[in-house]
């Protein structure tokens, strides 16, 4: 046994500043709690940070841009460098993003790294969802985290929208025009919606600066408070990890903060931003010189938005031409799948936790995570929502598509329409009987060992393959899963929380559906 | 607990302070995240094979436990532990040590301590090999120096590099990518190499409060409001209500304020008058034969003007906001081709028909004909339009026709607007279109 460390007399001034701030604000205790908090190590908890490092990048090269960029409708002619554009009437936001891009020292590259982190940001927000779900991270307690990263991916893509809307350039102001014929299609107040929003009919009046705060201002603001939410609930509850040998519901396990982690994460940011950095120098990214300033007369084919609008592009090509009339009234056809399909799914992803804790009846805190294939049905379902989503992003390149393969658009149309209805339902059958089949060997693992490819020979003359016996299992670490998914129902017990009557028998049916297991199979009882 | 129940309050009856647990200080610790046990038992018996380590190495001043520090391949002790090989790190301090939550750090060891499960991962060959940790070291001192190199390569292609040179730009993406990727790469093989290679267990606690706890909560919030009586003076509660749900409806007023052009019936009108003239953005009014069969062109009003002489000029409206509801294609059809619709026979000149080029779907402009099948589709989301049956939607998500523009052509051969404006609203459809 060591004493305790000695009390230092002539202090250097790093322990200075710390007496300094511990004198004012009383900080040991809970510098070395937060500096020993242990994170645990799996490369799947990285794709977060990336979404956070993008965002760090985004305000850096943010604030650089607002130094150099015009949010003014102002029409003004142009006389900068780049030739083709020279006595073109254009907007001052498109003759200073024009400046910024060729007249501006390290302002293309600032400008492309921003709107590479933009779709990076998305991007990662996306995976990093895919990877909660899939792994089941967001059962209590961590409700409350989901619900506010489902908002940050539904800011972040209005942010995204915002940003690439402000160049006033022919695509930019294509998508605006179009956003303001959705706000226009909903029922009721959309007139007067489109109209607040645009100051007057599209494209308004003095539109491009109240777009630029909601871009820089307000939008980040929210984002940024809830990163702060998210980090701090995430550095409160403490991060969930991978089932393993030692871990535990009640531990982590892992590196502390200080220092392995907090220098492998400065280290991951820097290389974050470097890729951002070489992609912004070398990939090209929104050439806006190419396309003009903005005029509603005028589009170029092929125009495609943003990657992360893109499903949204999708739903509206595939849409059939159902539009609602009747006293004297209009429903919009564009209002079905850019109001009411992304409001449904963002209300779906929103409520989902709690809709599974319902229809399981499974109420409990977890630490420790699930592999996809430990919860089929959840499994199932999220590639049915992917192979959903994907089939709208696909199709909002359909024309594209169409030309590059020489299809016939209305085919690609159509084969987007059908898909569509039969692709989640397949997704949702296959991935569901994969699940279960690796549950099922797993099983057989358990049980039976690893094959170890050595036959021997009995002396009955039986051959017989070796199996090596897998790790003994631990009581928070079952070899199998077991009791994840059971419902008090399946129990005997009366009150199964789904009411009375019909609603309690609809209820039923859809425990049933979330719970169903192969006879017999895994977790049909414990090990 | 009289310090959490607070000195003013009416102490509320039911789950009193005779259920709190005895020790105010125990209480405390639990906040703090003190588990004063091990959480499971597997975890106590391996508690003697591991070493425990307390929030601060005792060796502050910079001596890194590590392996190296001793002769390669070694026991790994660092300095400062008597406990035997096993055993890294030091114990809590004593005095403190009721405060800080358990923490077990795996260190790779020779002995192999096993810590309730956690493997310690095998030592690397830094830890024991002298050699290896110096080839390691310089590994990341040239990474961090190709660093310098980016940060100095990006500062002189910034100011000495000519900015409208297309080098000038991958350049400084690559420079800043070495710059801050050296410092990253150098960073990763920093805390991968050459930092203690450790598995720290950490308790974790349960976030519910203990039941006298919550009690207490509740019961000190239930007599709080019943401080503000709120319960007692219903005439206080319903214009407290009142007051509220008015003020909240304020918001409206700055949200109403965000526009001073009323819709209206402004989405009903665009800018063509009875007796405009087509005129082309350059400035050119359109005359019959101007375009040819198969042709297509993109037109907006020239107004006219009646000057004090009585002499009329066209004045061409091409600003941004006539361009948004106004654009006009004026298509000249094969003779023969055009269907025209009931009531609409005298609305085109030879061939010539005019329809908003506004998409009415989502308001793109309908750029893309195809002069064989007479179609026209908007790039934005591949409608398409049938120009000889009156524009009417036939592919894709726009279920209403193109309007129709009428037009005829005056003594000169002058295209103009017969009727005055478009019949029906352009672009998309709203809630109030009939």
């Amino acid at each position: 046994m060591t004493t305790a460390p000695e009390y230092v007399k002539r202090p250097g001034p790093v322990r200075k500043a710390n007496r300094a701030m511990d004198d004012r604000f009383g900080t040991q205790a809970g510098l070395r709690r937060n500096l020993n908090k242990v994170f645990p190590d799996h490369w799947s908890f990285m794709i977060g940070e990336i979404a956070l490092y993008s965002f760090v990048i985004l305000l850096v090269t943010g604030i650089y841009l607002t130094l150099f960029f015009d949010p003014s409708n102002t029409e003004v002619i142009y006389n900068g460098s780049y030739v083709p554009l020279k006595g073109v009437e254009m907007s001052r936001a498109y003759a200073s993003t024009l400046d910024i891009s060729f007249d501006t020292r390290a302002g293309l590259v600032f400008r492309q790294i921003h709107h590479w982190a933009a779709l990076v940001f998305v991007g990662s927000i996306i995976v990093h969802l895919a990877r909660v779900f899939f792994t089941g991270a967001y059962r209590k307690p961590r409700e409350v985290n989901w619900l506010i990263g489902v908002g940050l991916l539904i800011l972040a893509i209005t942010e995204g929208f915002a940003g690439y809307s402000l160049p006033d350039d022919l695509l930019s102001g294509t998508g605006l025009r179009i956003a303001a014929s959705i706000a226009q299609s909903i029922p009721i107040i959309g007139t007067w919606a489109s109209f607040l929003v645009f100051n007057g009919e599209f494209p308004g009046a003095n539109f491009l600066p109240r777009l630029y705060v909601i871009h820089i201002l307000l939008v980040p603001g929210i984002l940024l408070a809830l990163i702060g939410a998210h980090l701090g609930i995430l550095w409160h509850q403490k991060h969930t990890d991978f089932p393993g040998p030692g871990k535990t519901e009640h531990n982590v396990v892992g590196h502390r903060v200080f220092p392995v982690f907090a220098v492998k994460s400065g280290g991951f940011f820097m290389m974050t931003f470097a890729m951002l950095a070489l992609l912004g120098g070398l990939a090209q990214i929104n050439p806006i010189w190419m396309f003009g300033p903005y005029d509603p007369s005028k589009v170029s084919s092929a125009s495609q938005p943003d990657w992360y609008i893109g499903f949204l592009d999708g739903s509206t090509r595939l849409m059939p031409p159902w539009e609602f009339r009747g006293l004297g009234h209009t429903v919009p056809a564009v209002f079905w799948p850019t109001a009411v399909l992304p409001g449904i799914l963002f209300t779906l992803l929103a409520l989902w936790p709690f809709l599974e804790a319902r229809f399981t009846g499974d109420t409990k805190s977890y630490n420790l995570l699930q592999r996809p294939r430990e919860a089929p049905t959840r499994t199932a379902l999220g590639a049915m929502a992917i192979s959903f989503y994907l089939v709208l992003w696909i199709s909002g390149g359909n024309d594209v598509i169409a030309k590059t393969f020489s299809i016939s658009l209305n085919a690609m149309t159509w084969a987007g329409r059908i898909g569509l209805i039969i692709v989640p339902p397949i997704a949702y059958v296959v991935t569901k009987k994969l699940c279960l089949n690796l549950q099922e060997k797993d099983h057989e693992v358990a049980h039976h060992g690893i094959e170890t490819g050595i036959i021997r020979q009995l002396p009955t003359g039986e051959f017989v393959e070796d199996h090596r016996p897998k790790a003994e299992p631990t009581p928070d670490h079952p070899l199998v899963p077991t009791d994840r998914y059971a419902l008090p129902s399946a129990n005997g017990h009366g009150d199964d929380g789904h009411g009375k009557g019909l609603a309690r028998r609809a209820g039923k049916a859809v425990s049933g559906f979330f719970v169903e297991e192969k006879e017999g199979g895994p977790g049909g009882g414990r090990h | 607990m009289s310090d959490q129940t607070g000195p003013g309050t009416a102490g509320p009856a039911g789950p009193g302070e005779g259920d709190q647990p005895a020790d105010p200080a125990q209480r405390r610790m639990d906040y703090l995240g003190y588990q004063g046990e091990p959480a499971d038992k597997a975890d106590q018996d391996s508690m003697s094979s591991i070493f425990k380590r307390s929030k601060h190495p005792v060796d502050t001043g910079g001596h890194p436990a590590r392996g190296s520090n001793v002769s390669a391949g070694g026991p790994d002790i660092p300095a400062g532990t008597h406990d035997g090989p096993e055993v890294l790190g030091t114990p809590p301090h004593q005095t403190d040590s009721s405060r800080e939550p358990e923490h077990t750090v795996m260190r790779p060891a020779v002995g192999g301590g096993h810590g309730g499960g956690v493997t310690p991962r095998p030592p690397r060959a830094e830890d024991v090999d002298h050699r290896a940790e110096r080839r390691a070291e310089r590994l990341i001192a040239f990474w961090f120096l190709i660093s310098v190199v980016g940060t100095i390569g990006f500062i002189i292609t910034n100011f000495v590099g000519d900015k409208h040179k297309e080098y000038y730009t991958p350049c400084l993406g690559s420079a800043l990518g070495l710059a801050v990727g050296g410092l990253g790469i150098g960073m990763i093989l920093w805390a991968k190499r050459l930092m203690p290679h450790e598995q720290a267990v950490q308790e974790r606690h349960e976030f519910t409060s203990s039941r006298e706890d919550i009690a207490v909560t509740e019961a000190e919030i239930t007599a709080g409001f019943a401080d503000t009586g709120l319960a007692r003076h219903p005439l206080l509660r319903r214009t407290l209500l009142g007051a509220g749900t008015v003020l909240g409806g304020l918001v409206v007023v700055p949200l109403l304020n965000l526009t001073n052009s009323k819709p209206g019936k402004k989405l009903d009108h665009t800018s063509w008058v009875k007796g405009a003239r087509l005129v082309t953005e350059d400035g050119r009014l359109v005359k019959l034969g101007d375009v040819s069969i198969g042709g297509i062109e993109t037109v907006f009003p020239a107004i006219p003007v009646t000057a004090a002489d009585g002499s009329v000029t066209y004045k061409p409206k091409t600003d941004i906001q006539t361009k948004a509801d106004s654009t006009t294609l004026l298509i000249r059809l094969p003779p023969g081709v055009d269907r025209p619709r009931k009531g609409r026979e005298d609305w085109s000149v030879d061939g010539h028909v005019a329809y908003s080029k506004i998409c009415s779907h989502a308001g793109c402009p309908v750029s893309l004909y195809e002069q064989q099948t007479h179609h026209l589709l908007c790039p934005c989301h591949q409608s398409v339009f049938n120009v000889p049956d009156g524009c009417r939607a036939i592919f894709g998500p726009a279920s209403r026709s193109l309007p129709q523009l009428a037009i005829a052509a005056d003594a000169d051969g002058y295209l103009y607007a017969r009727n005055g404006d478009y019949d029906e609203p352009v672009g998309a459809a709203f809630w109030e279109r009939s």
